[in-house]
């Protein structure tokens, strides 16, 4: 009965796909990506398919049917592209060439504050923006449709040494853990006069007092942890067994081979701008 | 019963340090004996479990002289993993007992089973029996981090007892408990002392160690002071002056003597205390009749 409940059931027969087949995807997605990285533009010198390129992922994203809590994990990487992208804007004028920077547009706010937008500045934060989104989305879409549970068993089932897998997994589960024992630990110094509140200046001032029990903490824990693991005979050399089952989903074959699909067209494409 | 454990004159020093943590130590464990292990602070009581366990010398290192027998066998002998099917180690903070790696108290008391390659349609069974002996069934479905600290326990317990080990170490199981808690947790020790499981239990509520042991073991500075039967050693006032607590029914027994009171023994639970008191005011009653 609690073998059944514990069991992941996903109607999408793309998120239900077995998680080292999306690891394929996330592989031969990289693959493209450096090859359309390498075809340059009459405008920038770089591909004009980097700026579209993680369209894909939106597709895939919307295909698996994850689409609301995909673009929800995609804000964070979102304001990292809007952030690079102002500060080259605004900021770097010129590449190494000496060359004189390309003002697109000046604002005459003040008499000694005139905002410039450099056509060089916006040509490279694009370009490193769009790294940026390209590279982070697929992993969003990975973790979005993948459970950490799913991922580890799959790549244990395939060799994966089970004390690299507990690693990976502890460590992912202890950031909500160590965030829930930092905000203990925070009432506990506010309650002895410590202030916690404030500008960056007084936060900076706490920072010490709550990360050295954190750590310390941590630390000593682990002594216990470690024991306990070797009492649930963490390594005892017997094969283990997995109470999770992991089904294959049958859209492993089609959609993995749309992506090795993708990856041929642009390496014929490359291949074709070298010969012709 | 024979011996399931055997230490034989074994004096411990941690890495790195002069003063061994353990002197001279010699007792044995019978089978399905319950043993409570006292003493103060730094006395030794944890690294005396480390070395039962065998995780002393092999994960603490430092130097052991003498040998602990499990089985007849040194615990220095063992494989990997081999001494977890024999003895089940309670921590105290019930926290660092959670693996981490599971999203249910039923998979985290699964887990051990997991690792022993038990098939998966045996280890629901056995997961549910664990459950039921600790009452925590109802938890099943829900995250380890997220129950009550006394629950953990349980849930660490019921870890520890689905691999069915022989030998149960229990180390200070509520010092990080409210008293909610402790009253669960020694339920399930008492359920514990009716399936004949060899226990040895760490704890500082003396109490509670009076009502469920049925030897002691006292500990000062590495050395055992006093080995043998309950009621001879916790009803032993000169203990108190090794800086050993007593009782509280033993110090009110020693102080009722004190005061004339005619007690056939010194009690150490509620239970003789009743009886015990009970017999010497009837009797008391009685005199003042004659007289």
């Amino acid at each position: 009965m609690y073998t059944e409940r514990i069991q992941i059931q996903k109607s999408n027969k793309i998120e239900a796909m077995d998680p080292v087949a999306k690891l394929w995807i996330v592989l031969f997605y990289f693959a493209t990506s450096a090859v359309l990285g390498s075809i340059s533009s009459p405008f920038d010198g770089y591909s004009p398919m980097m700026y579209f390129w993680f369209l894909v992922v939106i597709a895939l994203a919307v295909a698996t049917g994850i689409t609301l809590r995909f673009f929800k994990a995609l804000r964070v990487v979102v304001s990292v592209f809007v952030i690079v992208l102002l500060v080259q804007a605004f900021i770097v004028e010129t590449g190494t060439s000496g060359e004189a920077g390309v003002i697109l547009w000046r604002w005459h706010l003040a008499e000694n504050f005139h905002p410039t937008l450099w056509k060089y500045g916006l040509q490279n934060g694009l370009r490193l923006g769009f790294n940026i989104l390209n590279g982070a989305s697929i992993f969003v879409w990975l973790f979005q449709s993948t459970l950490h549970k799913e991922l580890s068993h799959a790549l244990e089932s395939r060799g994966m040494n089970h004390k690299v897998v507990y690693v990976f997994l502890s460590s992912l589960q202890m950031i909500t853990v160590l965030g829930n024992k930092s905000k203990t630990i925070m009432n506990a110094q506010r309650a002895r006069g410590v202030e916690t509140e404030g500008n960056i200046f007084v936060r900076a001032k706490a920072f010490f007092p709550t990360m050295v029990p954190l750590v310390l903490g941590a630390i000593t824990d682990m002594e216990e942890r470690v024991l306990t693991m070797e009492s649930k005979g963490f390594s005892a050399p017997s094969k283990k067994t997995h109470l999770l089952k992991l089904d294959k989903s049958g859209a492993e074959k089609p959609v993995v081979g749309l992506f090795i699909g993708l990856l041929s067209i642009v390496v014929i494409w490359r291949i074709l701008l070298w010969v012709l | 019963m024979g011996a399931v454990i055997k230490v034989e004159n074994i004096t411990y020093r941690y890495p790195l340090t002069e003063k061994p943590a353990i002197k001279n130590l010699s007792f044995e464990i019978e089978e399905g004996g319950f043993y409570g292990i006292i003493g103060p602070n730094g006395s030794g009581k944890t690294t005396l479990c480390a070395l039962l366990r065998g995780f002393a010398p092999s994960f603490y290192k430092g130097d052991l002289e003498g040998q602990v027998l499990v089985d007849e066998k040194p615990t220095t002998a063992y494989l990997e993993g081999e001494l977890s099917l024999r003895i089940g180690y309670v921590f105290q903070n019930p926290f660092n007992q959670i693996s981490g790696v599971k999203d249910t108290v039923f998979e985290e008391i699964a887990y051990g089973l997991e690792n022993f390659g038990v098939p998966v349609d045996e280890i629901e069974d056995r997961v549910v029996r664990a459950m039921k002996l600790t009452d925590i069934e109802s938890l099943a479905m829900k995250k380890p981090f997220e129950i009550s600290g006394g629950q953990q326990q349980r849930m660490a317990l019921a870890s520890t007892l689905v691999l069915e080990p022989g030998i149960l170490i229990i180390d200070e199981p509520t010092s990080q408990l409210d008293p909610e808690g402790t009253e669960s947790v020694f339920k399930v020790i008492e359920t514990l002392k009716q399936t004949k499981k060899t226990v040895i239990l760490v704890e500082h509520k003396i109490d509670l160690i009076a009502e469920y042991a049925e030897k002691i073991i006292v500990l000062k500075n590495g050395e055992a002071i006093r080995i043998g039967d309950k009621q001879d050693i916790l009803s032993d006032i000169a203990l108190e002056a090794e800086g050993i607590q007593l009782p509280q029914y033993a110090a009110l027994g020693s102080r009722l003597r004190e005061r004339g009171v005619d007690l056939e023994y010194i009690p150490i639970t509620e239970k003789q205390a009743l009886d015990v008191i009970g017999k010497a005011i009837s009797k008391e009653a009685k005199t003042n009749v004659v007289h």
